[in-house]
């Protein structure tokens, strides 16, 4: 298993990194490659789109490295990037979405994804629910129920709630103020807690 | 409960009092209304664990990445090698 640096040694890295050499970037990011696959994989959800978003966000980390100024951790600069080019597939995929509607408009078909948790289809729970479900059987529901969410609140949720990112960070990322994050969250919050009611009562 | 919230001013107001952005009369507010009922206090409670649960279930366990991430690095290093063989 890959270790992260020392602070000395990943100081020389980014530097070595920085100035071009390619197997000093290798070392850099490897410690780094399955948080920052894990978290544009819980943005965008697709396993393709993921690795087009990994590579844009490495190749903007090493374009970007020689104006890294070390303000902060190496991992949390990096991170960042990683969640842009995953923000950024999301953008695409908006405007590619739009473009479809726009096409269908004429046809009258409405078949796009809503983007108001409250517009969406409740997805049916028994209130009386086995509450003692198998650990995979909850993960698969809790992805599920996530996946319902429209992008704009599942990536905030993410963010703060899975990354624990700072919610003005959060803000600073999308482009947002922290009021809009936190009504964001909330909206996610109720949609899935509304949702995983059982698997959750059965946690208390 | 004069001069408490109601239940839908909590339910409302339940990540903004989680997340410490309330001034202190509606906090204190939302705290005893949280005292007094069950419904609001099991929500509070739900909404609570959701993100333990959510890290617990969906952060990666595994430290070495997957395959397709080792790929996805092995792609922008050949990228950069090229670029950088092309501008010498």
């Amino acid at each position: 298993m890959a270790e992260s640096p020392t602070i000395e040694g990943a100081d020389a890295l980014i530097q070595r990194a920085a100035a071009g050499d390619h197997d000093a970037f290798h070392e850099l990011v490897t410690p780094h490659l399955s948080m920052f696959h894990f978290a544009i994989l819980r943005i965008v959800k697709d396993p393709a789109d993921t690795q087009d978003a990994l590579q844009d966000g490495l190749l903007s980390i090493y374009q970007d490295l020689p104006r890294f100024e070390g303000r902060s951790q190496f991992s949390s600069w990096a991170y960042r990037i990683c969640v842009n080019s995953a923000l950024q597939v999301l953008r695409n995929r908006k405007r590619r979405r739009e473009q479809f509607m726009e096409d269908l408009a004429s046809q009258g078909d409405d078949e796009g994804r809503p983007m108001d948790a409250e517009a969406m289809p409740e997805w049916s729970i028994e209130p009386d629910a086995p509450i003692q479900l198998e650990r995979e059987e909850i993960r698969v529901r809790m992805m599920k129920t996530l996946d319902l969410l429209p992008d704009t609140l599942r990536v905030v949720f993410v963010l703060k709630d899975i990354e624990d990112m700072d919610t003005q960070d959060i803000a600073n990322l999308l482009e947002i103020t922290p009021t809009v994050v936190r009504q964001r969250l909330h909206r996610a919050r109720m949609f899935l807690q509304a949702r995983l009611k059982p698997v959750l009562s059965g946690r208390l | 409960m004069m001069g408490l919230p109601t239940c839908k001013e909590v339910e409302s107001s339940m990540t903004d009092y989680m997340e410490g952005a309330l001034p202190l009369r509606k906090r204190l507010g939302i705290r005893v209304h949280l005292m007094m009922c069950d419904l609001c206090s099991g929500l509070y409670h739900r909404l609570l664990a959701l993100p333990a649960m959510a890290k617990d279930l969906l952060r990666p366990t595994a430290k070495a990445a997957p395959q397709e991430a080792q790929a996805a690095l092995d792609q922008v290093l050949k990228t950069i090698r090229k670029d950088k063989g092309q501008g010498c």
